[in-house]
């Protein structure tokens, strides 16, 4: 148990890093998908 | 002390636990990335796409039966998905601007006018789910009918423009569409070689993530959003005097000023821009190919086949045409090519259930009043015919059905 909590303890930087470097990527990519979202007004013009 | 690199590689080591530095480790903030996306849409959610988002809903389809199911262009959720109301019979209208009539302080739509002359039918209140795409493409119309087919509607009425029909160079103008029918149309292999010729992987993708993912799917909201923000700290335009009229550009400063590729492609169009107006709709219908090379006969008859198998009752009818434009013998021949291979086409892909008018309404139905060469300004003689098609196809796929139009009256 002690030799557990010893490797988790050891590895709670990798764990931290993981994750926030994971939910930063996510919202990334969230305000990317919103942003490349195309505004093409309708043009009715010749249609 | 850092020295060089692997001093800098030692100290992200030891702060950060070696993050990253291994495939396992990678696949862990690649499965955070999912979470956190997943996150974003449940505490941070965007506005459902409902029937109240859409414009036409919202004033001229008000006081109606009908109702425009389909979303913004850029909207790759495509369109609403309405619960089918079992007390009521509901028609799926498919189709472009063809089915508006428009003149000066009206917007009408022809799938509205014939609910007002077939009120009922066996015994139930009618209810059009209509699936209006201004400018849309034989593939936008393919999309549509397989995302209507879907929700399992009583009849299916689906409009064909003679215009793009069989046009090769206009295809598709609704692209969002793509992901969000694709789950639809994947699961039948006879869609296969369509879907690789106009899916990208990024609609694969996006199709993938959006099932599953809120905030993948509901892009085009947070999109909204973030527009209004950015506008926000925007500097204000400034103001234009109303008696100046500015310069018409061409050319490559008219090219210069556009702000999107559509723009240029909407300018610069598959015929010659000194084209007059008055034969613009003429030329682009005169490209048709019906020589069986384009890709619009796939579409086409994979159109018709998933109607058919679907054993909805239905009728896919060509759109009428100004007959002041058929004086002109070329535009005449072209149309009746256009027919014709229609018609061929659907000759090999019959079904009992599915009715195809391949000759334009313009053959059939005298007294239309039109602003050009398609979009019609007075409709009550189509929507005669197109009533008594409905009630007749209705009635011999299935000969129980009761369906008779009412009578025209003098306001409708």
């Amino acid at each position: 148990m002690t030799k557990t909590r010893s490797k988790v303890t050891k590895r709670l930087p990798r764990y931290l890093t993981e994750m926030i470097i994971g939910l930063i990527l996510a919202i990334l990519i969230v305000l990317a998908l919103a942003a490349t979202v195309g505004s093409v007004p309708f043009i009715y013009q010749g249609f | 002390m850092i020295r060089n690199v692997n001093d800098v590689t030692a100290l992200i080591d030891r702060r950060f636990g070696a993050g990253l530095a291994r495939p396992v480790s990678l696949l862990r903030t690649l499965v955070w990335v999912v979470v956190g996306i997943y996150l974003i849409g449940l505490l941070a959610p965007a506005p459902k796409a409902g029937l109240a988002s859409i414009p036409y809903n919202k004033v001229a389809l008000r006081h109606t039966s009908v109702r425009d199911l389909i979303l913004d262009k850029n909207d790759a959720r495509g369109w609403v998905q309405r619960r089918k109301d079992p007390s009521k019979f509901t028609i799926a209208w498919i189709g472009g601007s063809t089915i508006q009539t428009v003149r000066t302080y009206h917007h009408g739509f022809i799938p509205v006018d014939v609910t007002r002359r077939l009120p009922r039918i066996n015994g139930k209140p009618v209810r059009v789910n209509m699936y209006l795409m201004e400018a849309s493409r034989i593939y936008d119309l393919y999309a549509a009918t397989a995302e209507a087919l879907r929700s399992k509607p009583d009849m299916l009425v689906l409009d064909l423009n003679p215009i793009w029909l069989f046009n090769p160079n206009a295809i598709q103008s609704w692209p969002n569409f793509n992901p969000a029918v694709l789950g639809s149309l994947i699961t039948d292999p006879g869609n296969w070689p369509l879907l690789a010729a106009t899916d990208s992987p990024t609609d694969v993708a996006l199709s993938a993530g959006g099932s599953h993912l809120g905030a993948v799917r509901n892009r085009w909201s947070y999109a909204e959003k973030l527009r209004s923000l950015v506008n926000n700290l925007s500097p204000k335009p400034k103001t234009i005097d109303p008696k100046v009229t500015p310069p018409r550009l061409t050319g490559v400063a008219l090219v210069a000023s556009m702000q999107n590729a559509y723009a240029f492609w909407n300018a610069y169009r598959l015929i010659p821009a000194n084209t007059p107006v008055s034969k613009r709709y003429p030329a682009f219908m005169a490209q048709a190919k019906t020589d069986g090379s384009a890709l619009n006969d796939s579409i086409v008859a994979r159109t018709l086949q998933m109607i058919g198998k679907s054993r909805i009752p239905s009728v896919a009818y060509t759109s009428a045409v100004n007959p002041k434009e058929l004086a002109d013998p070329s535009v005449d021949a072209t149309l009746r090519r256009i027919e014709s291979h229609l018609g061929a086409i659907a000759g090999h892909n019959s079904f009992p259930t599915l009715r195809v008018q391949s000759r334009s309404a313009v053959r059939y139905v005298t007294g239309l009043k039109f602003r050009d060469m398609v979009h019609t300004t007075f409709d009550p003689p189509i929507v005669d015919y197109l009533s008594g098609v409905i009630c007749a196809q209705l009635k011999r796929s299935r000969p129980t059905s009761t369906c008779a139009p009412t009578p025209r009256t003098a306001s409708r």
